[in-house]
């Protein structure tokens, strides 16, 4: 493994207790739930962990991508806690609700790596196994699964730190 | 009592609206960025502003700013996902009245409104 690929791991790394505590405060706070770890591991393709995702990207001293997704019955159980709203599939107000606490989950994470001066785009919604997830080329993604109240959902990410060009005097 | 509500996500919007009917508050119009907050701003009078940050179009820091050009003394509270002390700073040299970072409590949220709707009544 080159020294660039390997810092952007340790960056991923580096970034799991900071995106396990944002995740386990937005669950609790915002829903009421109490998430419990089932796994974590590196991923080895790109497409998502389940079907309905909400993706938020970062960027600043170093860049990246945060995907909270979760099942269909997980993604309704959020709009009910959330304002007590019923839905039997996935609607507009599902899709609002689930980018939100994926926001939330970004605002959180960037808060905690402060070094990186990040910023966090508005979060996008989309639904398929099938699709490629934009993580960073040069870094693994990480995978950390849950299970909860609402039902099992995941957080999938990767950062890695921004090229900074190096200019030099010339002797 | 008249409130403006500024978030595009109608989830986020739903829960401050739950919050202020239950304070008592029942004027509430609702925008889905700073644009078109604005453009109700200039339209009509409000007593109380809240406003996301992070929004398609005109962002929150820029409403807040031209709401500070046309109105020194309006509250404006920004609930948002930005926590950062820099981020806070930058809100309060431009005129912020008061903020909450998101996510909230249902607790922390009413206290909040609470505090500034109780103020202009």
């Amino acid at each position: 493994m080159s020294t660039a690929v390997s810092e952007s791991a340790g960056l991923t790394v580096e970034c799991v207790g900071p995106i396990v505590a944002a995740t386990e405060l937005v669950f609790a706070t915002m829903l009421g739930c109490t998430p419990t770890r089932t796994g974590l591991a590196v991923k080895w393709q790109t497409t998502p962990t389940y079907g309905l995702c909400a993706i938020v990207n970062l960027s600043g001293h170093a860049s990246g991508t945060i995907v909270l997704g979760m099942s269909e019955r997980a993604a309704c159980g959020v709009l009910h806690r959330m304002i007590d709203e019923i839905a039997l599939e996935i609607t507009d107000e599902v899709r609002d609700a689930v980018g939100e606490l994926a926001a939330m989950i970004g605002g959180q994470t960037k808060s905690k790596l402060k070094d990186l001066a990040l910023t966090i785009s508005i979060p996008r919604i989309t639904r398929g196994r099938n699709q490629h997830i934009p993580f960073p080329a040069d870094v693994r993604p990480i995978c950390i699964r849950y299970d909860s109240e609402i039902g099992p959902f995941s957080v999938d990410f990767a950062l890695t730190r921004a090229i900074q060009t190096e200019v030099r005097s010339e002797p | 009592m008249k409130v403006l509500l500024v978030d595009d996500s109608g989830t986020m919007r739903a829960i401050q609206r739950r919050c202020l009917n239950k304070l008592g508050i029942e004027e509430i119009v609702e925008a889905a960025d700073g644009i078109q907050a604005l453009e109700f701003f200039e339209r009509n009078s409000f007593d109380v502003v809240l406003s996301d940050w992070n929004m398609p179009n005109m962002d929150g820091l820029t409403l807040l700013k031209e709401i500070r050009q046309r109105n020194k003394q309006i509250p404006v509270i920004m609930v948002t996902t930005e926590a950062e002390r820099g981020r806070v700073l930058t809100a309060i040299e431009a005129g912020v009245s008061d903020y909450l970072v998101k996510p909230f409590t249902p607790d922390g949220l009413r206290d909040k409104l609470e505090k500034w709707v109780s103020t202009q009544v």
